[in-house]
């Protein structure tokens, strides 16, 4: 049964850890492209009336903020502005291009090997908590299957990893047609999301 | 314990600090570069661009990033480079046709520079992307503005071998002109002279060239010449003579552009053949007119004493046919005498003697011996007394009465019946103003300009009169401008004629 707004951003206030300030940084920057600064004042004011202080402007890109926050700005991006699943995906897509620490992380870039032992750390960059396991790696098959372990990851955050993984992939893995999907770990974990990205 | 930890934890929070302020300083350089920027993996993939490469591209960053260069970049020229960039780390200057979203293709200029990690391995390329569409663009109008300049370069080259090719010709015109030749400046300096100007003149053109007006006429055998000009540019065929065996006819014409007078230019035409052949005619009429007289006095006297009855009685019809021989005798003395009148003016013999004279009573008696013939030809002749008393007038009587009685024969003669002549006279200025109006036929206006010319017959006189030798108005003309007087004339065909001319009142030569 799906949770109420009131419910689900209770819950995502109470969740444990934290979020690097970049992701908020990101979708302030995509808003205010696609919205404008109202557009970003919209979200600010429903986060406002959420209870959560949360104002883009003041945040900084490599502190950590709470780790609800970083649902709670993709859900009142859709209540605010009336966005759905496709907008939050793009949104997505423009943090992983934009993003600091991806850039930091491109050094890793001149190899799929070499960047995807540097994965793990990548995350870790992001959220204080849960963790990244590269499960299977085939260049052959042009696939890689990656598990976010010990994560709370709610029904907004979801389709967001996923454009943003998708993204990552084109960026450092030549080839076309990239595609993230979602796939179950194994063995079937709790707070385990398997992601699987291929290409072509 | 917890003071270190503190301590520590103060430090890692200094240490993000500049690490943001690092990033914003990074990316605000980044989002200023007007340089198109971008970076690109080992691989070949776009990782980061900023704003200057998306206007460049007219795709959005999030279009770009994740993309392969050959998205954007000519294929086969990338592939080039990224191989040279195995052995070296830096390219300059590399032309490649960029392919911008919605556009035509654009050429850039690429600046490559390879980076590498802390173990010197390649981890991707900065590329630096200049815009050469705006300088090719710039290029292509400098090469046509080169191309124009030199078409016009072309253009003016023809025009001037054009000109040139004009002034060689008009200079052969020039110099084999069979008349003389001189041309001026607007500065009134000789530019050039022909040939035949310098036989007439027997001068060498190389010592008179340049010079002004005001030098040639301090130079013996130019003196002349100016003299001519008489501060005028406009003459026609005004004659002078060089010395006894040459004469010329001097015309000026001026050099005139439609915006500017470019100079003059003087024509000498060598009319010394013509004035012998004309001297020849006139010392043949003048002879011939000679010889007439005496045999036709001769025949005039001996019909008058027929008519007269001194050699014996004659038939009314015979009385008939000698006064018809008689008035045809009388028309060829008078023909002779205007013959004889005309060589003497041509020869310059036309003798004057003026003497102070009342005009008016003149003219009155003039009009008066006409009345009869004027009555016979059923024409209003009249005389129209001037308010005011003339002053006398120098005039040679006889020659002056020659005028008016050639004036006074035309006017009747070309004057239908029922029509007026009126004479009338007047003070302008310093002059007295002749004037005698018909109502006759009148001269078409083609033929005014010949009317003073002699033998001028105007074709209704012709018509009208088969008599006539068209001498008279040459003879009024001579004798009024001898007298310093002018002479003019206006006249219509069937509306009549008007000839005015005056007389300068002085009472000494």
């Amino acid at each position: 049964m799906k949770k109420s707004i009131e419910e689900q951003v209770k819950l995502l206030l109470g969740a444990k850890g934290e979020a690097r300030g970049i992701h908020f940084k990101n979708d302030a920057q995509y808003i205010v492209a696609e919205k404008g600064k109202d557009g970003l004042k919209k979200v600010e004011a429903q986060l406002k009336e959420w209870g959560v202080p949360l104002l883009y402007n003041k945040m900084r890109n490599l502190h950590f903020y709470p780790i609800g926050w970083r649902s709670l700005s993709l859900l009142a991006a859709e209540k605010a502005l009336g966005w759905e699943e496709k907008n939050i995906r793009n949104m997505c897509v423009f943090a992983s291009s934009a993003s600091l620490i991806i850039k930091i992380y491109s050094k890793f870039f001149y190899s799929v090997d070499k960047f995807l032992e540097q994965a793990p750390k990548l995350w870790e960059e992001y959220f204080t908590v849960g963790k990244l396991v590269i499960r299977e790696h085939s260049e052959s098959e042009k696939y890689v299957i990656i598990d976010i372990k010990e994560f709370d990851l709610d029904d907004v955050y979801r389709p967001c990893l996923e454009s943003f993984i998708e993204r990552a992939g084109q960026t450092i893995i030549k080839g076309k047609d990239h595609k993230c999907e979602v796939v179950e770990c194994s063995p079937k974990e709790n707070n385990c999301h398997g992601f699987r990205l291929s290409w072509k | 314990m917890e003071k270190e930890l503190e301590r520590e934890n103060r430090k890692s929070l200094t240490l993000l600090r500049d690490l943001d302020a690092l990033e914003d300083y990074a990316h605000d350089l980044f989002v200023f570069s007007p340089l198109s920027i971008c970076f690109i993996s080992p691989s070949g993939i776009f990782l980061e661009t900023n704003p200057a490469f998306e206007n460049l591209s007219n795709y959005s960053s999030n279009e770009i990033v994740g993309k392969s260069i050959e998205t954007f970049f000519e294929k086969e020229k990338i592939g080039l480079l990224l191989e040279k960039l195995l052995t070296q780390d830096i390219a300059k200057s590399v032309e490649i046709k960029i392919f911008p979203k919605d556009k035509k293709s654009a050429l850039a200029q690429i600046f490559v520079s390879v980076r590498r990690n802390e173990q010197g391995s390649k981890i991707g390329f900065f590329f630096g992307i200049f815009d050469l569409s705006e300088i090719k663009q710039t290029e292509k109008e400098l090469k046509r503005t080169q191309t124009a300049l030199l078409n016009i370069l072309e253009d003016t080259e023809r025009e001037r071998e054009k000109a040139e090719e004009e002034k060689r010709k008009t200079q052969a015109i020039i110099v084999n002109f069979t008349d003389g030749l001189l041309v001026f400046d607007n500065q009134n300096r000789l530019t050039s002279m022909n040939l035949q100007a310098e036989k007439l003149l027997n001068v060498k053109s190389k010592k008179l060239i340049g010079k002004s007006i005001i030098e040639l006429s301090k130079i013996p055998k130019t003196e002349m010449l100016v003299k001519q000009l008489k501060g005028d540019v406009k003459i026609f065929r005004q004659e002078f003579k060089i010395n006894k065996e040459l004469t010329l006819e001097f015309s000026t014409v001026l050099l005139e552009t439609e915006e500017q007078n470019t100079g003059f230019l003087i024509v000498l035409h060598d009319v010394t053949r013509e004035k012998i052949i004309e001297r020849l005619k006139t010392e043949f009429v003048s002879i011939s007119a000679h010889q007439l007289r005496t045999p036709l006095s001769a025949i005039k006297w001996t019909l008058k004493m027929l008519l007269d009855g001194d050699l014996g009685g004659i038939t009314t019809e015979q009385e008939e046919f000698l006064q018809r021989t008689y008035r045809s005798n009388e028309r060829m003395i008078k023909l002779v005498n205007s013959l004889l009148d005309v060589s003497r003016i041509e020869e310059g013999r036309f003798m004057y003697k003026p003497v102070l004279h009342d005009f008016t009573s003149m003219v009155e008696t003039f009009v008066g011996n006409y009345k009869d013939e004027a009555k016979r030809r059923k024409i209003n002749l009249k005389f129209i007394k001037p308010k005011k008393k003339l002053p006398k007038v120098l005039i040679d009587r006889e020659k002056i009465g020659l005028a008016l009685q050639n004036l006074l024969d035309n006017a009747l003669k070309y004057t239908l019946g029922g029509g007026n002549v009126t004479v009338s006279l007047k003070k302008v200025g310093q002059e007295i103003e002749f004037k005698i109006k018909d109502t006759g036929i009148g001269i078409p206006k083609f033929q005014h300009e010949r009317v003073f010319k002699k033998f001028f017959r105007s074709e209704g006189a012709i018509r009208l009169e088969t008599e006539g030798s068209g001498l008279g108005l040459f003879i009024v003309k001579n004798v009024v401008e001898a007298h310093g007087g002018k002479i003019r004339f206006e006249s219509n065909v069937n509306e009549g004629s008007t000839f005015w001319f005056t007389l300068p009142i002085k009472v000494s030569l």
